[in-house]
């Protein structure tokens, strides 16, 4: 084969690629291995994701699936995926359809009308114990948990986030309140006593939540600094010793010393002057970990000291408000503006 | 021609941190100590040396708290952390880097921050093309241990 016939070949296969790659069309399964098992699991049991049972795709329509991929829950861990093709969007709706034996249950579009100061009375004598008050979700953190004790075995779904209500359609939402989730702790309140008008009147009290979500969107707009960075007016030695007793006055536990490259070189060649002062208050880290299992990563919480080449003290510290952004969760948000200010505290008792 | 190499660089760097994810996870079904095992054995693999591993679930359980098993992979290269703790302070909270391992009954999650989300609040040209280099190497770490192609 000579250069030109080589070429025209390599043209050709080139050319072929794309038309075997459409033919086939994205693979639902790969798409939902690499997307959704790592917070759904792999048989849908839920982890830091709610379960995806089975008897449930029989009451969603495809239309509710593919606005919760694309919407994600915001400030509920779940992503917006928006990166995914259409294609890749439907082929995981068809995996899920497959996998759970289903079809699309359909709803006519129809926007309810009802009276909201009924609905809000209704919701929070039947819905708020479970969906929290305004739906933010009641109890700690998504999904559900396999080591760590919470109120519910399943967290119940936040029913006014705003991913959820871009979603659902109005008549899926009187489906669900009126027929109840097979397998899930959701009763059939068509049958406990509410009548279809009632139903209309929490659908309208639902959409006319102020979402939580755009408040704190809002907030999420600030970029906030990566780290807390103060000059100590102490010598690195005071500097320390200060910051271990406040540590302590705020109840927490002081663990033994480290140097911030210890383990990395020999210990003759670790610069001595940037001591990382690690801290723990093991009640505060078992509740965030019920909210955020995922935060061992900002783990431990901790404070380096730093003498720099100019001399100067430093005391520097992670945002724990810019780490709590990352995750897309708000009831971490909560914990990590408190802790957030209890570290600005810190620090200045140490630098006063 | 330097033009067009300049234009691929920030092609692919937009084009990857549009796509980033905030918190790169990945699950498997290996024991915990599997895992942490291979999670370990990868970071060397990738040319990282392991600063120490903190057992979260020891200091848990001493305190009457139920938990699975739950460690925090501290690890880095040594110069690296060494260059960026002296030339820029405002990453030492984040350094060494970390990888979060826990268990979740019989399966694993390992997690890490993507670290072009915090490249993204400097502005400084060095820091985003490093920490855009530890996003590649940590992804390629969390697709060995969950045995991904």
């Amino acid at each position: 084969m000579n250069i030109r016939e080589t070429l025209a070949a390599m043209v050709l296969l080139v050319g072929l690629l794309p038309t075997a790659a459409l033919s086939t069309g994205p693979d639902g399964l790969s798409l939902f291995k690499e997307n959704c098992v790592v917070c759904h699991r792999p048989d849908g049991e839920g982890s830091i994701g709610l379960p995806l049972q089975k008897t449930k795709f029989k009451a969603l329509s495809d239309d509710y699936l593919r606005k919760t991929i694309r919407n994600g829950r915001p400030g509920r861990l779940m992503p917006a995926f928006d990166s995914l093709s259409d294609s890749q969007v439907e082929a995981i709706i068809a995996y899920l359809r497959k996998w759970s034996g289903s079809q699309s249950a359909e709803f006519p579009a129809m926007i309810v009308k009802g009276d909201e100061v009924n609905g809000k009375r209704l919701f929070q004598g039947h819905c708020v114990n479970c969906h929290g008050e305004a739906g933010n979700g009641s109890g700690e953190g998504t999904g559900q948990s396999y080591s760590r004790e919470r109120d519910f075995k399943v967290i119940p779904p936040a029913i006014g986030n705003a991913g959820f209500l871009a979603s659902v359609s109005d008549n899926m939402l009187h489906d669900v309140i009126t027929n109840g989730r097979q397998g899930t702790l959701m009763g059939a309140y068509g049958r406990l006593g509410l009548s279809p008008q009632d139903i209309n009147d929490i659908i309208v009290y639902l959409r006319s939540l102020p979402t939580l979500q755009k408040v704190q969107e809002a907030e999420n707009g600030k970029t906030p600094e990566p780290s807390i960075i103060v000059e100590s007016p102490h010598d690195f030695e005071t500097t320390v010793k200060n910051l271990k007793k406040a540590l302590s006055g705020y109840n927490f536990r002081v663990f033994p010393d480290r140097h911030l490259e210890q383990g990395l070189f020999p210990e003759w060649e670790v610069n001595k002057k940037q001591l990382t002062v690690r801290y723990c208050n093991f009640n505060h880290l078992y509740a965030i970990l019920k909210v955020e299992p995922r935060l061992g990563i900002g783990l431990p919480c901790r404070i380096t000291v730093v003498e720099n080449e100019e001399g100067k003290v430093l005391l520097i510290g992670m945002n724990m408000t810019l780490i709590a952004k990352l995750f897309n969760n708000n009831q971490l948000q909560d914990y990590a503006r408190e802790f957030h200010e209890r570290q600005l505290d810190i620090i200045e008792e140490v630098t006063f | 021609m330097k033009q067009l190499i300049y234009t691929v660089f920030l092609l692919l760097f937009f084009t990857s941190h549009v796509q980033a994810e905030n918190v790169m996870m990945v699950r498997t079904y290996d024991t915990f100590d599997v895992t942490l095992e291979s999670v370990k054995q990868s970071l060397t693999d990738y040319g990282y040396k392991v600063a120490h591993v903190q057992k979260c679930d020891g200091g848990l359980g001493q305190f009457g708290f139920t938990t699975d098993a739950y460690r925090v992979v501290f690890f880095g290269k040594p110069d690296e952390v060494r260059y960026w703790s002296k030339k820029e302070p405002a990453l030492i909270p984040y350094l060494p880097l970390k990888i979060a391992v826990f268990a979740e009954g019989d399966q694993v999650l390992v997690v890490s921050f993507n670290p072009e989300e915090l490249g993204a609040l400097f502005a400084d040209r060095e820091i985003k093309i490093q920490f855009s280099r530890w996003k590649n190497d940590i992804k390629s770490v969390l697709r060995d241990v969950s045995g991904q192609p």
